[in-house]
């Protein structure tokens, strides 16, 4: 039994901690896988959150993945959207900091190279917002994370979150927007300081 | 943790499904629980269709190049087997590798970088194979084939060239200019040849110009023709994303097109420019943009600089470069003053016009190019010059100096000046007999090409200020200042163009130096009460410049890599930088000065590795620092950097936010995105709530500077509102119409109107004043492009709004001045300029300072006319300077205004004092060399000669103290003083010439001769002789020794006025047909003439350097002739009426000119205090 699976059977059993413990343990696989298949991809191919994911799935749960239940698919995802979203997060903020911060080291960054140099300010602007919508909408917001960081379909994400197809769409599309209205006004605040 | 909003959601979909926009407004207003709710909805309805798309695809990380080798020597590639890795080039490695087949042959093959579709690099390179195949040419190297590798990579295959690239080579063998034009022209005749094939070859740059020695011949060949090209496309949008290194060609040598990344729009003329930067970097030993520079902005900015900024040219860019200049000087077996003076000119020319943005007004060919450098080479003009015809001149000279008889120089230049070169050439063949002919023929003809340069040179500068192209003017005024000899040949018509150059825009030096890179100008301050900008001039240091004299007054340096923010204290005492200190990546030091000696009285570091904002409290005590942390964290620091600056003390560290200082120094105001207000204790550091009524998030705030008032942007960003900082209550609320993008400006009063200018998000500008209640709005051009962006500036007192848009297609929009009160443009700046990124006010308003790149400019809006002075009612006739320069007198007639004779301040334009020395009219007056005595003629036959003691000048009653000579005389028409002041000289209707002690005005002698009226009189400088002209036609030369006429002429018309040159060569004298004669002033036979009107002549005067003849009369236009080329150099309108007298200060500063309608003008070179404006 692998330590992920391990880990989703204490959850299964009511030991709320027991999540805690499933982030890292995502985080560093999916990292590490990241990095490896960089390392080892044909450059110029882009990485699929979707596909690194799934592979992250397979090697942490091994062959008992293929009858885990969908409760703790949903707490394996959830981690791994929460996970990738950490990682493009970290990988955004370095960025920034270093265009702040001058000096031309980022060629020493491991792993990820975010695809447009604007990027990395977005994605710290939108994690803001879907921090916001977290507080609104915690649902909406998770929707949001398996969706975008997690390279779901809204299948899969409706699936995992145990909601409807027409729900998932519905809050998508609400998210949506309310995401970009707080990014305009991100944007805008950006221009004041 | 807030509720979600069930009822917005609802009612969005709700309204999602309503599609007519009436009933869906309608649907909403309803039923939204208020106003705010609707508008939000509406908002989101909106963004719904925008929405499309939007975090869809998952965030893609594209990895780094992988920069593994996976061949191997041995490897086989087809029939080519790898020898050895010979080159790491961008886009791949290049090895050299063994052909078996169908030859046996040693080839470069090139194995691309992952990276690219293979496919399309492939097919790219099969259709434009053939064309490359037709390339045959010694300078080129060939491309024999491309492939793909097994593991799926694509190759070409080359011609083997065993060299270094060129800019090595031409280093090593420290190969002087000339050599390396000569490479250099092959390269453009090679690159040539390809064109015409169809092949551009896109990535021109040394490591792609290899040179091989061929019997000790060096041997350019261009290699990877067509590579560039099969791999480009492919690259331009995704790659040139990841970052620097995997740019498509480096971007040094990248043209602006290229950089701007539209992909489709490549022709020849990118390798022009390519091929201009080669040029460059041959001639400075670096690039346009430097790596270094490049390198250290962002990608956008590199992209921007590449497309808009306007590099230095070669030779500025060498002064520039600092200690490396010895080395680059080296490496030319030159010097760095004399490889400056070689690049300025038709070098610089050359390499600006191959890297002209615009590529239309690039050559058109690499073999114009080519062409134009041979030019150069060979003494020919160059094409690469705006015609001129001065310039031609001067190389035409410079060529047949030594072929060319003078006779012939002159004569295909200047007809009218034949008989000076005889003259010249007089003198030379009288030289010869102590065998310095040829020395003397050879420097007056240089001399004498300067001259005509220069006088060329004033004529463009003046019709550049014509044309307000002022920048182009003080550039054409700067070129002409000095000679290629180094000899300074300004005189009075360059100070007064220069004055006219600079009356509205002052460009102050480019900001250059340091260590061989850009100087740069950023996060410039004003420093308060002081006319000094002080900068971050992108090496470390802070620079200031001073705006008064345009000098770079100061450079502070710190220990500083980078300074990364600035800031002032509102009383311009202090002045604080932060920047990564040299020692440590982890930490940046914070500096303290004391303005203004720059002393640095405190210091501490921090642990941020960036800063968003500095800011110093109203009294100087309180620092606040917005900083980066490197793990991309955003901290702000409150420091007491006043109480003890030598030991400042941390009041607090607080998360992201932002801080806004009162007046007072108790307490701050603090914001946070998505939070309330805060209110900050400035003694202990807590925080506490400071409760708005309206207390959703805001975007923005300022508080009033006595701290009364608090201005924010509220959420909903339609809105700025006004609170009580006491109480919080809200006082006012000003309304955009559409979101508001910043608070650019908010300007206060004592009584807290305020004038607010907004930009919105649609880039309009919203100026609100709180007094009116007026709302204006200014749509600033050039807006509809997406990418432009608006810079503005609010005057101080709030009156001038300054606008300008850069980021469009021709770079910038003119700035534009607006009288915020009416909305009118007052001022319009279209001169060419380099972006400007930022703009300030100077203090009184009555400037703007334009910041941008790599230099400031003060733009002078309301630039003064000339100095025109009261004047007088009647016809105005004579004008004397004082000798020190700094009073004129002007007499006049008397028919309207009994006081004939009125003084002036030169400096301040106003009457000092005015008298009435005769009866009638005054007409002719002179003051003796001591400034002691005043003599002044008048048209009358009592009395009309006067002896004034004018030592004490401003005394009005002194007027009355005139010694007057005794008895009748006929009308007096000219007067004059002996240059040893003993002698005084009288003349007019009598026609005889008197002779009187200049202190007791007894009489001396009578010179008799004239036989009609004498009109002007003149002592030589030497004192020896007196020339006189009258109305019966002639001049006559008198000895005063022998008081016996020693020469005359006469002319066909009469004479009217006459000068001795201050150095006493020459006697200008000028006639009633508007030609002037220039004398020899022993013989009075004719050195040269010039045409310079069609009407009478009234008067002319040296300017007391000698280099320049005022000439002026019925034609009422002012003329100014060199007096060695008998060129004219300016012609100067202004007056209405015909011009009776012209007068140079003694100090050569001003020309004073009066006319027949009693005008009197100054023409001065110096700024005086009225420039300053009309308000």
């Amino acid at each position: 039994m692998s330590d992920v699976t391990r880990v989703l059977s204490t959850i299964e059993h009511g030991d709320d901690q027991a999540g805690d413990r499933l982030l890292p343990l995502v985080y560093c696989e999916l990292r590490e896988l990241a990095r490896q298949r960089l390392a080892r991809e044909k450059p110029g191919q882009t990485l699929q959150a979707t596909a690194l994911v799934h592979e992250a799935y397979l090697r942490l749960l091994g062959p008992e993945g293929q009858s885990i239940d969908w409760t703790n698919r949903a707490h394996f995802f959830s981690a791994a959207a929460e996970a990738m979203r950490r990682i493009l997060i970290e990988n955004a903020r370095r960025k920034r900091a270093d265009k702040y911060g001058g000096q031309l080291q980022r060629q020493n960054f491991e792993a990820f190279d975010i695809a447009a140099p604007a990027l990395s300010d977005d994605i710290l602007a939108l994690d803001d917002a879907l921090a916001k919508l977290e507080v609104e909408d915690p649902v909406k917001a998770q929707l949001v994370k398996l969706r975008y960081f997690a390279g779901m379909t809204e299948t899969e994400a409706a699936d995992i979150l145990g909601i409807s197809l027409t729900t998932a769409q519905r809050h998508w599309r609400y998210a949506r927007v309310r995401m970009l209205k707080w990014l305009k006004n991100a944007d805008e605040v950006d221009e004041i300081s | 943790m807030k509720q979600p909003e069930p009822d917005l959601e609802e009612l969005f979909f709700a309204a999602l499904e309503i599609e007519n926009p009436a009933a869906r407004a309608a649907f909403l207003q309803r039923h939204a629980v208020n106003e705010r709710a609707q508008r939000e909805i509406e908002e989101l309805l909106a963004l719904d269709s925008l929405a499309n798309g939007f975090l869809e695809s998952p965030p893609l990380s594209v990895p780094q190049i992988d920069l593994s080798v996976d061949q191997q020597a041995g490897t086989k590639i087809g029939p080519y087997k790898l020898i050895e890795p010979i080159g790491d080039g961008g886009m791949g490695i290049v090895w050299m590798a063994e052909q078996s087949e169908p030859v046996r042959r040693k080839v470069a093959l090139k194995v691309i970088k992952p990276g690219m579709d293979t496919k399309q690099v492939l097919a790219r390179f099969e259709a434009e194979r053939q064309a490359l195949a037709m390339m045959d040419h010694p300078n080129i190297a060939r491309v024999f084939d491309g492939g793909t590798t097994a593991q799926g990579r694509p190759f070409f295959v080359m011609e083997l060239v065993r060299g270094i690239p060129i800019t090595d080579y031409c280093d090593r063998e420290r190969l002087v200019v000339e050599d390396r034009l000569n490479l250099f022209m092959l390269v453009c005749r090679a690159v040539q040849h390809a064109h015409q094939k169809g092949i551009i070859h896109r990535d021109l740059k040394p490591t792609n110009i290899l040179v091989t020695v061929i019997d000790g011949e060096p041997v350019p060949k261009v290699i990877d023709f067509g590579v560039a090209k099969a791999i480009g496309d492919s690259l331009t949008d995704r790659t040139l994303c990841t970052g620097f290194h995997q740019f498509v060609g480096t971007p040094m040598y990248m043209s602006p097109e290229q950089a701007a990344l539209s992909g489709v729009d490549i022709d020849t003329r990118s390798d022009i420019y390519s091929l201009g930067v080669l040029l460059y970097e041959l001639l400075t030993g670096t690039t346009p943009f430097d790596s270094w520079t490049l390198k250290q902005a962002t990608f956008d900015e590199m992209r921007r600089m590449i497309r808009e900024d306007e590099p230095l040219r070669p030779s500025l860019r060498l002064s520039s470069l600092g200690d490396t200049r010895t080395t680059v000087a080296d490496a030319r077996r030159s010097e760095p003053r004399r490889l400056g003076s070689k690049l300025k000119g038709e070098l610089d020319w050359i390499v600006m016009k191959a890297l002209e943005k615009d590529r239309k007004r690039r050559y058109e060919s690499s073999g114009d190019l080519a062409a134009d450098v041979g030019r150069y080479l060979s003494g020919s003009p160059v094409a690469a010059v705006p015609a001129s015809r001065t310039y031609r001149f001067r190389k035409f000279a410079r060529r047949h100096q030594v072929f060319l008889s003078t006779v012939s120089v002159v004569g295909l230049t200047l007809a009218s000046a034949t008989s000076l070169s005889t003259w010249l050439a007089l003198r030379a063949i009288r030289a010869e007999r102590n065998s310095e002919a040829s020395r003397i023929l050879a420097e007056h003809r240089l001399q004498f090409s300067e001259r005509h340069l220069y006088a060329s040179r004033l004529r463009d500068a003046r019709k550049a200020i014509d044309d307000r192209q002022v920048e182009l003017a003080q550039e054409i005024l700067k070129d002409a200042s000095t000679s290629a000899e180094g000899n300074d040949l300004r005189d009075f018509a360059w100070h007064y163009l220069q004055g006219q150059a600079t009356r509205d825009i002052v460009v102050y030096p480019d900001i250059v130096s340091y260590q061989g890179h850009f100087g740069s100008v950023r996060s410039p301050i004003l420093l308060e009460g002081d006319q000094r900008i002080a900068y971050d001039n992108g090496a470390g240091e802070i620079a200031i410049v001073d705006m008064a004299t345009g000098q770079l007054s100061d450079v502070l340096k710190g220990n500083y890599r980078r300074v990364e923010a600035l800031a002032v204290s509102p009383d311009g005492r202090t002045l604080v930088s932060a920047g990564k200190s040299t020692e440590s990546d982890q930490t940046s030091e914070v500096l303290i000065r004391s303005m203004p000696s720059g002393a640095i009285v405190g210091r501490f570091d921090i642990s941020a590795i960036g800063f968003k904002r500095l800011r110093i409290s109203n009294s100087g005590r309180i620092l606040y620092l917005g900083t980066y942390t490197r793990d991309g964290m955003i901290f702000d620091f409150l420091y007491d950097i006043g109480s003890d600056p030598a030991h400042s003390k941390l009041l607090g560290k607080y998360p992201y936010g932002e801080f806004t200082f009162p007046t007072g120094d108790d307490q701050a105001f603090r914001h946070r995105l998505g939070a309330k207000v805060e209110k900050v204790d400035l003694i202990t550091g807590k925080v506490r709530k400071f409760a708005l009524p309206r207390s959703e998030e805001i975007a923005w705030c300022e508080v009033s500077p006595d701290g009364a008032i608090f201005a924010q942007i509220d959420g909903g960003r339609s809105d700025i509102v006004l609170n009580d900082t006491a109480t919080g209550a809200e006082i006012d609320r000003i309304h955009a119409c559409e979101a508001i993008l910043s608070g650019t400006s908010f300007l206060w009063t004592s009584d807290h109107a305020a004038t607010v200018v907004m930009q919105t998000a649609s880039k309009r500008i919203f100026i609100w004043d709180r007094t009116s209640r007026t709302t204006a709005m200014i749509v600033p051009e050039g807006t509809d492009r997406e990418e432009s962006s608006v810079v503005c500036a609010l005057s101080a007192d709030g009156r001038y709004l300054a606008l300008t848009t850069w980021g469009i297609p021709g770079g910038q929009t003119p700035v534009r001045v607006f009288d915020v009160r009416t909305g009118e443009v007052v001022a319009t700046f279209s001169g060419r300029h380099d972006t400007i990124h930022e703009m300030k006010f100077a203090p009184d308003g009555q400037s703007i300072y334009l910041i941008g790149g790599h230099a400031i400019k003060q733009w002078k809006l309301f630039p003064a006319p000339s100095i025109e002075l009261a004047g007088h009612q009647d016809e105005a006739w004579c004008l004397a300077f004082t000798p020190d320069s700094r009073y004129l007198l002007s007499g006049s007639d008397n028919s309207d205004e009994p006081k004939t004779l009125k003084l002036w301040s030169v400096a301040g334009g106003e009457l000092v004092t005015s008298g009435r020395p005769h009866l009638a009219t005054l007409s002719t007056m002179a003051i003796s060399p001591d400034g002691q005595r005043l003599v002044t003629g008048g048209l009358i036959e009592k009395r009309n000669l006067r002896l004034f003691d004018i030592s004490f000048l401003t005394d009005a009653k002194r007027w009355k103290d005139g010694r007057s000579l005794p008895g009748r005389s006929s009308l007096v028409r000219t007067v004059a003083f002996s240059p040893d002041g003993k002698t005084l000289a009288k003349s007019g209707d009598d026609r005889k010439i008197h002779l009187f002690d200049g202190f007791t005005m007894a009489a001396r002698a009578v010179l008799s001769g004239h036989t009609d009226k004498v009109r002007q009189i003149a002592f030589s400088p030497d004192g020896k002789t007196l020339a006189s002209a009258a109305n019966d036609g002639s001049v006559r030369l008198w000895d005063l020794a022998s008081r016996s006429q020693i020469a005359a002429i006469e002319g066909p018309r009469p004479f009217t006025t006459l000068a001795f040159s201050p150095d006493g060569t020459t006697l200008a004298v000028g006639d009633q047909t508007g030609l002037i004669r220039f004398l020899d002033p022993v013989t009075l036979s004719e050195k040269a003439r010039v045409f310079s009107e069609d009407s009478e002549l009234r008067s002319v005067a040296y300017s007391p350097d000698g280099r320049i003849l005022a000439a002026a009369g019925m034609g009422k236009t002012i003329r100014l002739w060199d007096t060695l080329t008998h060129q004219n150099l300016l012609d100067q309108k202004g007056h209405e009426a015909q011009i009776n007298a012209l007068a140079f200060s003694p100090d050569g500063a001003t020309l004073a000119s009066c006319d027949h309608a009693g005008k009197v003008k100054l023409w001065t070179t110096r700024q005086s205090h009225r420039d300053r404006g009309q308000d």
